[in-house]
């Protein structure tokens, strides 16, 4: 019987080729890190606060309608930009 | 301006701060200026292992310091004999910016295909943005077998990129050594001190014959 030797051949796979090298040296030095908490995750996507000072009167006013109307105060400030805007697109 | 050695990777765990406290040591006993530059400011594994070394009262003493950025530690190779850098376990713009300035980059890696892919393909980019592949060499660390060693050195050799002669071999002397302050060439065991002192030789060699 004819005595054969047992084949070998490399036991690790072929190394990657330069074509397929990733991007990773474009990213950057410091990894950036993605703050996340309960107030970027709200579905409304309100994320930025908005501060200003305002009479009194505006105050007790737009707490008042809003109040009346069961908006939030951000909903009468965005309504009422909104009509602002398309009211100096019509002028 | 002296040698700038970069030890960079993709993954952690391959032998970075090891082989850079090393040739640290080597260095330092062999009287010339060392700095080492932990740029992984998070872990520091470098500059904790030093804090060991210097609470343990041992000689020689160097200087290892954390960085935030390569920039910073980079500034600095003009002051030493050798600017080691001890990269974090990341590659970014930083590793090419190293390569860059370096007078040696080396990998160090594993011998399993989870560790000899990405490492080349590190190396891969660091080619394909100019680099040379002369300053680009592989150490093997954590080697378990002659054969393993063999097979790793095939797949490198076969991907176009030189291994430094020796390894270092999975030992437990070598983490024992480093829980304590004390580099790869000071375990208890002279022969192991020997494997390590020989693939730091090769790294010396290396850098010199580029310099």
């Amino acid at each position: 019987m004819a005595q054969f030797k047992p084949r070998q051949g490399p036991k690790l796979p072929a190394p990657p080729a330069l074509d397929v090298a990733p991007q990773n040296l474009r990213a950057p030095e410091i990894a950036p890190s993605i703050a996340v908490d309960g107030r970027s995750l709200r579905a409304t996507g309100r994320t930025k606060q908005l501060a200003t000072r305002v009479r009194e009167e505006f105050y007790d006013d737009i707490k008042l309608y809003a109040a009346k109307h069961r908006l939030k105060i951000v909903e009468v400030l965005e309504q009422g930009f909104k009509l602002l805007k398309e009211a100096k697109l019509e002028n | 301006m002296g040698a700038i050695i970069g030890f960079v990777s993709q993954k952690g765990g391959v032998g970075k701060s090891t082989l850079a406290r090393g040739i640290g040591r080597e260095a330092a006993a062999g009287g010339l200026s060392v700095k080492i530059a932990d740029l992984d400011v998070q872990q520091g594994t470098s500059v904790n292992w030093y804090r060991r070394r210097l609470e343990a009262g041992i000689e020689p003493i160097f200087s290892v310091e954390s960085f935030k950025t390569a920039a910073q530690a980079l500034k600095l190779a003009r002051q030493f004999d050798y600017l080691i850098i001890d990269g974090p376990a990341r590659a970014s713009a930083a590793t090419l910016e190293i390569a860059r300035a370096a007078t040696l980059i080396v990998q160090p890696t594993g011998s399993s295909v989870d560790d000899l892919e990405p490492a080349v393909l590190t190396f891969h980019e660091l080619v394909r943005d100019g680099i040379s592949r002369n300053i680009l060499v592989f150490a093997l660390s954590r080697v378990g077998t002659d054969a393993e060693e063999i097979e790793a050195r095939a797949y490198i050799k076969q991907a176009g990129y030189a291994v430094l002669d020796g390894s270092i071999q999975e030992r437990p002397a070598y983490r024992q050594a480093s829980n304590v302050g004390l580099s790869i060439t000071e375990t208890r065991y002279p022969q192991l001190n020997k494997r390590a002192d020989a693939l730091i030789q090769a790294m010396v060699d290396r850098t010199d014959g580029t310099v």
